[in-house]
């Protein structure tokens, strides 16, 4: 099978949110409510329990390095966010039910008829991705379309989007496409092109995502954290921690009670 | 949509109609789907959004995306923090406890010990454990 992954290239994006439509199509998922944010185009605000596409907009008085004048000093950033699949992934590690599992795609999957509602993944998930729905008690997120790359489907999001802005693909291969965009994209004198969690060595604390991002600007404009960890990674040093702790608090005991 | 489920649909073994927002007419589609599973009850309430005044003006703040939460918020009660923290006092507590009666048995005979049916003397440590046995029951 090979890990499988998405690489959202931002620059294309247009952000007509065709992915969220496409998503929620697919896979069934209820309705979110016609709410408006009034901040921008982004009325769906963040990913959830039942939004697995999400498509942010950012408004802002900064020009892009390749804008030509005219349109003053401005620019629109649009990104598609979607659960990142990460190598290794907090919410799986958190999960006590073997609920999310690992497929043969490299994607993680929240299987509900196993889920049990305890909700250590949504606060173990250091892209605050996977969320519980309160009225159904299960946890949802993302699941690569599992349905569809059994059938050797390209992902609902990616088969829609118009601009290419989402590519689905063997994970070797986008990586190769993405450093090519890259290059491209600085020879283009656009240099604030990056990607962003392409591989383990450029993020260590999730060991590179499995759908990995170009943006041209720092994550944190995406509301993307600029250095996430999967919290088990701490646990050796928490453990240790504890391990003090119990040492120090067994030896204050011992001694209260055993002094003269 | 708009279809009612009636007698005869349930008769019919037919699935109920959906009018949660996924548009999938029981008669034509199945909900087969990754995330058919998931239930409804209140719609709108399940995907909450900051009110727009507390949203920051994109052009004042732009380390931020408009001010809203990167992480999603834990989904616990404040009773299991709060379980676990009593939990562990009475532990501790309990621990201390049953170390205070350890240099009273070197010197006093050992039956008076170990068959003392009245509680410890250890006021502070019997409340923490009456509390902590009551609120584990209570789970």
């Amino acid at each position: 099978m090979g890990a499988k992954g998405f690489f959202t290239d931002t620059t294309l994006c247009i952000g007509c949110k065709a992915c969220e439509v496409a998503c929620k199509q697919w896979n069934q998922l209820p309705d979110d409510g016609f709410q408006f944010t009034g901040m921008s185009y982004d009325n769906t605000s963040h990913l959830g329990s039942s939004t697995w596409r999400h498509v942010g907009f950012v408004e802002r008085p900064v020009p892009l390095g390749a804008q030509i004048a005219g349109a003053g000093s401005f620019s629109w950033l649009m990104m598609s966010d979607v659960c990142k699949h990460c190598a290794r992934a907090g919410c799986l590690e958190s999960c006590p039910t073997g609920a999310i599992v690992r497929t043969e795609f490299d994607s993680v999957y929240v299987q509900p008829d196993v889920c049990n509602g305890c909700g250590y993944c949504v606060s173990a998930c250091p892209f605050g991705v996977i969320d519980r729905r309160e009225d159904d008690g299960r946890a949802w997120k993302c699941t690569l379309c599992y349905d569809r790359l059994r059938e050797d489907m390209v992902p609902a999001c990616a088969k829609h989007c118009p601009t290419a802005s989402i590519q689905y693909g063997d994970l070797v291969q986008l990586r190769a496409r993405a450093e090519r965009r890259v290059e491209e994209l600085h020879r283009r004198g656009m240099p604030e092109a990056r990607l962003y969690g392409h591989s383990a060595a450029a993020q260590p604390g999730t060991e590179g995502l499995n759908a990995f991002f170009l943006l041209v600007d720092r994550p944190e404009v995406y509301n993307l954290p600029p250095e996430p960890v999967a919290p088990a990674r701490n646990l050796r040093r928490s453990w240790s921690a504890l391990a003090a702790a119990a040492v120090g608090m067994a030896a204050l005991a011992l001694g209260a009670v055993l002094s003269p | 949509m708009g279809r009612r489920e009636t007698l005869m649909s349930q008769l019919r073994g037919e699935p109920p109609p959906t009018d949660d927002g996924r548009n999938v007419d029981s008669l034509l589609g199945l909900l087969e789907g990754e995330g058919a599973a998931q239930q409804v009850e209140r719609l709108a309430e399940e995907h909450p959004h900051p009110p727009p005044s507390e949203l920051h003006d994109s052009t004042s703040d732009l380390e931020t995306y408009y001010g809203l939460p990167l992480l999603k918020e834990h989904v616990w009660k404040a009773a299991i923090p709060a379980y676990f923290y009593v939990g562990g006092l009475a532990g501790a507590s309990a621990a201390l406890g049953a170390g205070s009666i350890l240099p009273a048995s070197a010197t006093e005979p050992v039956a008076a010990v170990v068959f003392d049916p009245e509680p410890h003397p250890n006021a502070f440590a019997t409340v923490l454990y009456a509390l902590y046995a009551e609120l584990a029951w209570f789970h």
